[in-house]
């Protein structure tokens, strides 16, 4: 069963990983999403849980009802998220990130060059 | 509308004891509530009392309607399963389906017979004695599936099944059933249900000692990984429970200040069956009583 964090509501972590489903791109543009019940049912999650996640990102204009089929990524919906999650990056992430960069003493020239860690262990 | 359950001040005595002591339980509609107690806090008394087969004192309404005026008619809206099996022992699983066809107006025979032939039960003229436990509760889970209820009460109905028909259940249950019903769960395994249910109940000696919606407790209970130095502050905090985690202690927390755990240690996954068994402890009901 999917693990999930303490520190967001479980609608928000839903909407995540669908975010992630778009972007990661099992999913284009006019592709249908599971349905509610499919994500109910595969991680024992309440209907109504799984139903906030959808309706944000119908709110967001990333996916569409169509009715009595289900929900779909909107044309465009893909373009449109990730200009979302970019903003969210750059106000919320990066500042933090910038702040550990230079609490650390770190270049970023050179940890952009650095391989990326494939030990992914914590 | 009214809520399918308002109940008010709920009582009943069984000899000297009191099995419920003033219970006020408001279920609103669309709610899918975890029920917890220890053995003998009066959860299947509980059950019993709004599916109208035990008699309580006090004000109830269940789907509109007070279950205590047509005791022996049970309302087809609603669906009761208990630890003991509701269906008759002495009949074959084919005669229960022919009664349930004819008496029941929201039975759906095919439905039944699908989830019949999904859980392995395939020859239906097997009487019910007959049958093992796991093969029982997999019959009842069946005709619960297909008997369209408003208002869905359950007590350990999946006793005596194993993981794999438990996890059967639950997927049929998630993808066919639950959306649009009112649901209330007894169980002793809350790990089943635990992104599952919105409102969580807790009773304890016939009181109903907690009764939150599943978002707010995340907000209010918190479990920080505590190293030794800072081990006195968070016992100054009174915590809920502490267990031991390789060399430092998880301390479960009731509405902490929001900047604490960052200073008190890691914060970790509320895990709802520790929450559940802290929130079970005598200690810990006796601050939440009103």
């Amino acid at each position: 069963m999917a693990d999930w964090l303490p520190d967001s509501p479980i609608y928000l972590q839903v909407r995540e990983r669908l975010a992630d489903m778009i972007l990661d791109s099992p999913l284009h543009d006019g592709d249908p999403l599971p349905s509610v019940r499919t994500i109910a049912s595969d991680y024992r999650l309440n209907p109504l849980t799984v139903l906030r996640a959808f309706q944000m990102l119908e709110d967001e204009g990333v996916i569409e009802k169509r009715r009595g089929i289900g929900m779909f990524v909107r044309q465009g919906g893909r373009e449109r998220l990730l200009a979302l999650e970019r903003e969210v990056f750059r106000t919320r992430h990066w500042p933090k990130i910038r702040r550990t960069i230079s609490r650390l003493g770190l270049d970023p020239a050179t940890l952009l060059n650095s391989p990326p860690n494939k030990d992914q262990t914590p | 509308m009214n809520d399918p359950i308002d109940a008010t001040g709920l009582r009943k005595n069984y000899g000297g004891i009191r099995a419920l002591d003033g219970i006020d339980f408001h279920v609103p509609q669309g709610a899918f509530v975890l029920l917890v107690g220890r053995n003998g806090a009066g959860k299947s008394t509980l059950l019993r009392a709004l599916s109208g087969q035990t008699f309580a004192e006090g004000t109830l309404l269940v789907l509109g309607s007070d279950p205590r005026r047509h005791p022996g008619h049970p309302n087809a809206r609603l669906a009761y399963r208990g630890e003991r099996p509701t269906l008759p022992a002495r009949f074959r699983i084919r005669d229960i389906l022919d009664l349930y066809s004819r008496v029941h107006p929201r039975f759906d025979r095919r439905c039944a017979e699908q989830h019949l032939t999904r859980a392995d039960v395939r020859n239906l003229d097997l009487r019910l004695d007959a049958l093992s436990q796991g093969t029982l509760a997999r019959v009842e889970a069946a005709f619960l599936l297909a008997s369209d209820a408003e208002l869905v009460l359950l007590d350990e109905p999946l006793a005596g099944l194993d993981p794999l028909y438990r996890d059967l259940f639950w997927r049929e249950f998630l993808a066919e059933y639950v959306e649009g019903r009112t649901v209330v769960l007894v169980t002793h395994r809350p790990e089943d249900v635990a992104q599952l249910f919105t409102h969580l109940g807790v009773l304890d000696s016939g009181r109903l000692t907690l009764f939150e919606e599943a978002e707010h407790l995340r907000r209010r209970y918190r479990a920080i990984l505590v190293s030794a130095e800072h081990k006195a502050e968070a016992a100054a905090l009174h915590p809920l429970s502490v267990r031991p985690h390789w060399g430092r202690d998880i301390y479960l927390f009731r509405d902490l200040p929001e900047d604490l755990p960052s200073r008190l240690g890691e914060e970790i996954s509320l895990e709802i069956p520790e929450l559940v068994q802290a929130l079970m402890t005598p200690s810990s009901s006796a601050g939440v009583q009103p």
